[in-house]
């Protein structure tokens, strides 16, 4: 039971992961306090839904729709609205992108109405039997699109000469301007790979989750709280953090009460930053 | 040229009183208008919250998002002390603020202590936020899933039962114009500064022989008081005791975005910010009614982002920059 447990866990923290890898790249390159990702996570959780709906495309080929979509809106957003946040102090970009989430919300509060949406495909009710628990082939199928989604961006990063780009302008960007690399354009691409993956995101999302106008209010914390599990600025060690955020939650959820998944969750980053201020795998010292 | 000034701050004054005069007798004004005194009761409501964030965001520079929590912790301490001793909540209301300003205390002492600042200590605080919401609605108390009806009482006076809106709507107006001169006097006193201090540049005051801290722990265990002063009045003005009111998120983040789009640290920021929030919201309400739910947090999310993009002090900033304009436009 344990076994399945953790593996049920583990499954959705990958995921959690995935969702938080978007904002993490957003801090990690540009130092960009973004609470507008969840928000984004819902419109495209709506499309993902739209064209289930209306073409029935399975949620995950929907993706090669929704991944250039996404990329092409991060790429004008960062050019127009984000780029004159950079300067800001995070508090001002914190609430300048919540006003931007509260923007996307309520819109589709006033287009979709509250009610909740959900895909269903062909493999949505084959289940396993793991170790005694029950496990949906949906999670599973989303858990692998996670590690597929934040292997590829880690090959990109390590590998190309556009991720070494990134990762320049990240460190230092001044220097990297004084090595003739374009700021403005690596940033532009950067948010576009981070839109990219809230596409991902998304579609994984959609195989067994509801989508509503506030679904991206349950998210927009949660990925901030497994950044901050896992050390600002870090942005795969969001990875760990995203494990151990889904293995508490189903541990926890389980094992005591259902109410208490959340609760046990907090506790666990509350313990953290108090032991840890600079996080679980955070660099100690500035 | 001195007597001018003078001639200056006197009719300043003179507009001020004339505003508290004209809010003592607006519910006389308007005919007694539940409705419009609804209204007011909320901008008071809004505007004493976002007072009192400004002295922990404002001038302590710490942004903590632990806010409803103190407000709802209180209305609990204050509302069960009610319901189980018979408290008068004139007095429970104190018990509660005392209550939650201790425990802002002994939950911000050590993260203040082990240097958990900026960023991470505003995750932190929204972690602390959500989990004694999440905690309080697994209680079971009353009815369904901690929503608790007060009774009405006999004696409205003592136990804050009002069957209309304007009792609360003057005790809500005291209760801000105190906190107004409170953080007003607060600000230009020694522990003002030391906070000013602190949010201006930590290191340096540390190194000025300042506790920083001490201070910051001060900073937010007053903030927390204050939170948990208006809580219980607000409860008892709902008649309703329910984790998803008085922890709510929403007004948690309405905090936050109306100070902040109002101005912070600036002492009348927050009061632009909260009058504009719940006029927008009321105006959209009356004229689309129920049909758009969402339209008024469209409307506030523009105002907000506009206001950060052309004036990222905020509102009142902005104000103070128009004026002088103005001023020198005059002069010229």
């Amino acid at each position: 039971m344990i076994v399945g447990l953790l593996i049920i866990g583990l499954l959705q923290g990958l995921l959690y992961a995935l969702i938080a890898l978007g904002v993490a790249l957003g801090y990690g390159v540009m130092k960009i306090v973004n609470f507008a990702q969840g928000s984004f996570l819902m419109v495209s959780m709506y499309i993902v839904y739209w064209i289930w709906a209306i073409f029935g495309l399975d949620p995950f080929l929907s993706c090669a729709i929704t991944i250039p979509i996404f990329f092409l809106v991060g790429w004008i957003m960062q050019r127009t609205l984000f780029k004159r946040l950079l300067f800001e102090s995070w508090l001002a970009q914190l609430v300048a992108t919540a006003a931007l989430g509260t923007i996307l919300d309520n819109s589709a509060l006033i287009l979709m109405k509250t009610e909740f949406q959900t895909i269903t495909t062909s493999y949505t009710r084959v289940n396993f039997d793991v170790f005694g628990t029950t496990l949906g082939l949906p999670r599973v199928m989303a858990a692998i699109a996670s590690v597929i989604t934040i292997s590829l961006v880690y090959l990109f990063l390590t590998r190309t000469k556009m991720g070494l780009v990134v990762r320049a302008t990240s460190d230092d960007k001044e220097v990297a301007a004084l090595m003739g690399i374009n700021v403005h354009r690596t940033y532009e691409f950067s948010f576009g790979l981070a839109m990219a993956t809230v596409a991902v995101a998304a579609s994984s999302l959609m195989q067994f989750f509801y989508v509503t106008p506030y679904v991206g209010l349950i998210f927009s914390l949660q990925m901030w709280y497994i950044i901050v599990l896992a050390g600002l600025g870090n942005v795969f060690s969001v990875i760990f953090a995203g494990i151990i955020f889904g293995v508490a939650e189903i541990l926890g959820g389980t094992l005591i009460a259902p109410l208490f998944k959340d609760i046990v969750v907090l506790l666990v980053l509350m313990a953290t930053l108090w032991f840890r201020p600079e996080g679980l795998l955070g660099r100690r010292g500035r | 040229m001195r007597k001018d000034i003078l001639e200056r701050v006197k009719s300043r004054d003179f507009l001020k009183l004339a505003l508290i005069g004209i809010l003592i007798v607006l519910p006389v004004l308007v005919n007694h208008d539940q409705y419009l005194v609804h209204v007011f009761f909320r901008i008071f409501l809004y505007a004493y919250l976002c007072i009192v964030w400004n002295v922990i965001a404002g001038f302590t520079g710490q942004f903590s998002f632990a806010n409803t929590v103190f407000f709802g912790l209180s209305s609990y301490v204050s509302v069960l002390l009610l319901l189980w001793l018979g408290l008068p909540p004139w007095i429970g209301m104190f018990v509660g603020a005392a209550t939650v300003a201790v425990t802002a205390g002994a939950v911000f002492y050590p993260c203040f202590k082990l240097g958990l600042t900026g960023l991470m200590f505003g995750l932190f605080s929204a972690a602390f936020n959500e989990t004694v919401m999440a905690m309080m609605k697994t209680w079971r108390l009353g009815q369904e899933w901690g929503s608790l009806w007060i009774p009405q009482y006999k004696n409205q006076l003592l136990y804050m039962r009002f069957t209309s809106n304007e009792p609360f709507y003057y005790i809500m107006l005291g209760a801000t114009l105190i906190v107004f001169y409170a953080v007003h006097r607060l600000v230009k006193s020694r522990l003002g500064y030391f906070f000013i201090a602190i949010r201006e540049n930590e290191e340096a005051a540390q190194s000025i022989g300042i506790n920083t801290t001490k201070y910051k722990t001060v900073s937010a265990m007053i903030t927390a008081f204050l939170f948990g002063s208006a809580g219980p009045i607000y409860t008892l003005y709902l008649g309703m005791l329910h984790p998803n009111f008085v922890f709510s998120p929403t007004i948690n983040l309405e905090i936050i975005m109306a100070t902040t789009a109002g101005g912070l640290g600036s002492l009348f920021g927050p009061i632009y910010g909260s009058v504009l929030l719940v006029a927008l919201s009321e105006l959209s309400r009356v004229v689309f009614g129920a049909k758009y739910m969402g339209l008024h947090l469209i409307g506030f999310g523009f105002l907000v982002l506009a206001v950060i993009l052309f004036y990222p002090k905020g509102f009142a900033f902005g104000i103070a920059r128009l004026r002088l304009l103005l001023k020198g436009a005059h002069k010229s």
